[in-house]
């Protein structure tokens, strides 16, 4: 979650010394040192016969997304997002922007595979740009394969979870309002970032996400989703 | 005999080119005098940005104030709400979230460059920022190309104006970028010399 925020955050700055209050706002959310409550990871109690909840596209799809991030230090930026995504090849193609349309980061994934297309300094960094597509993924990208737990979870909630990159977890739970929570966890099974996905559901895709990071560093990302077509 | 004809046809092309010359600096002298006579604007605007990405642009729209010497509001009505404020005191991004302004400090400082951009464009002093070359192109439409020189250059690689020939206002901007994005943006029901109250450039 985390990654998103930053890569969304990223995306909207200009060029030169606009470069220079990105790569503030990096440094500030970096700096930042939040001990947020973090849930606890249990497992499920062992439930079968609901499909699992997600929010992730299950056919090619292009997606543009208003970008809200708040963080302590730097206070509200905004921002415009645009990803192509593909789950059959595990791939994402994302574009970070200013309001005005200044495209600030793009990059392109797919599996392993990673290839940065341009970047405003300092979102060229290679592991930071990375870090922004792993977020990307986080609420974009389905896992493979079938979930190695499903059940309810100590809230009573129907939650399913899927192993990802690096010894992650990624849950994904119905809440009782219609929400879906989604969470990733770490290898230590301490909480990395968390997002709730609202209504109404678009082909799966979500009308608002909210995102908060868990962690050394504090800030939450709002995703509102402008448009969103098929990719024939 | 041949030769002379050659010579003579020569000389009448060079003439021609030069009255052409000639005509496109009055030509751009005339727009950019008019533009420098121009007190205020307001404006909308349709702003498309095309990505390789995507099958369709995303269109926002918006709504643009204009007062010389140096101030600007440059306000996004649809789908994000951003505003960007400048005048004597610099330049202000506030964004709009739960139904109130709010102020984006991380931003606002480096909005400044771009509003100091425009302010140039709607004066007519499109050589200002040292940044960029420029061109004037007659047209129809007549138009001032912006060349990036240096670092710029990995962001953009052009800028185009489009005036009108009427007041020598930008009508519409092309920004083209690399790998297949780019920006247009059109001003639409353009109003000149109106008058705005300063409350307009100091306050969301």
């Amino acid at each position: 979650m985390m990654k998103l925020f930053i890569k969304d955050t990223v995306d909207k700055t200009g060029y030169g010394d606009r470069g220079l209050s990105i790569a503030a706002l990096f440094a500030v959310i970096l700096a930042l040192a939040s001990c947020a409550a973090a849930p606890s990871y249990r497992p499920l109690s062992p439930q079968g016969g609901a499909a699992c909840p997600d929010i992730f596209p299950a056919a090619a799809a292009r997606l543009i997304h208003q970008i809200e991030i708040t963080s302590p230090l730097s206070g509200k930026s905004l921002f415009v997002g645009a990803v192509k995504v593909e789950p059959e090849k595990d791939a994402l193609h994302a574009v970070l922007m200013s309001v005005e349309g200044m495209v600030l980061f793009e990059a392109e994934t797919a599996g392993a595979d990673f290839r940065m297309i341009s970047a405003v300094p300092p979102l060229n960094d290679l592991p930071f740009a990375k870090g922004l597509m792993g977020d990307i993924s986080f609420v974009m990208l389905k896992p493979a394969g079938k979930p190695v737990e499903q059940g309810a979870d100590d809230q009573g909630l129907w939650a399913c979870r899927w192993p990802t990159g690096k010894e992650n977890i990624l849950e994904t739970a119905l809440t009782k309002d219609g929400n879906i929570r989604l969470r990733l966890y770490g290898a230590n099974r301490k909480i990395i970032k968390e997002a709730a996905a609202f209504p109404p559901f678009d082909r799966k895709a979500p009308a608002f996400i909210k995102m908060k990071s868990f962690g050394p560093a504090s800030y939450t990302i709002d995703l509102k989703l402008i448009e969103m077509e098929s990719v024939d | 005999m041949k030769l002379k004809i050659h010579v003579v046809f020569l000389l009448i092309s060079l003439s021609l080119l030069s009255a052409v010359r000639s005509f496109a600096d009055d030509d751009f002298s005339a727009l950019r005098t008019a533009a420098q006579n121009v007190k205020s604007v307001s404006a909308d605007f349709i702003q498309e940005k095309h990505l390789k990405i995507l099958a369709k642009p995303i269109i926002s729209k918006g709504r643009l104030y204009f007062k010389a010497p140096r101030s600007i509001r440059w306000e996004y009505l649809a789908p994000a709400r951003t505003l960007t404020l400048m005048n004597k005191n610099g330049a202000y991004v506030y964004i709009r979230s739960e139904g109130k302004w709010i102020l984006d400090r991380a931003q606002s400082d480096a909005r400044g460059i771009v509003m100091d951009e425009i302010n140039n464009w709607f004066t007519g002093r499109f050589e200002e920022n040292a940044a960029f070359s420029h061109a004037y192109q007659p047209g129809p439409p007549p138009s001032v190309i912006l060349t990036p020189k240096e670092e710029m250059k990995k962001f953009i690689s052009q800028i185009s104006l489009r005036l009108s020939r009427a007041t020598g206002l930008v009508e519409q901007v092309d920004i083209r970028e690399g790998h297949g994005n780019s920006t247009r943006i059109i001003f639409q029901n353009e109003k000149v010399n109106a008058k705005f109250p300063d409350s307009l450039f100091e306050k969301p």
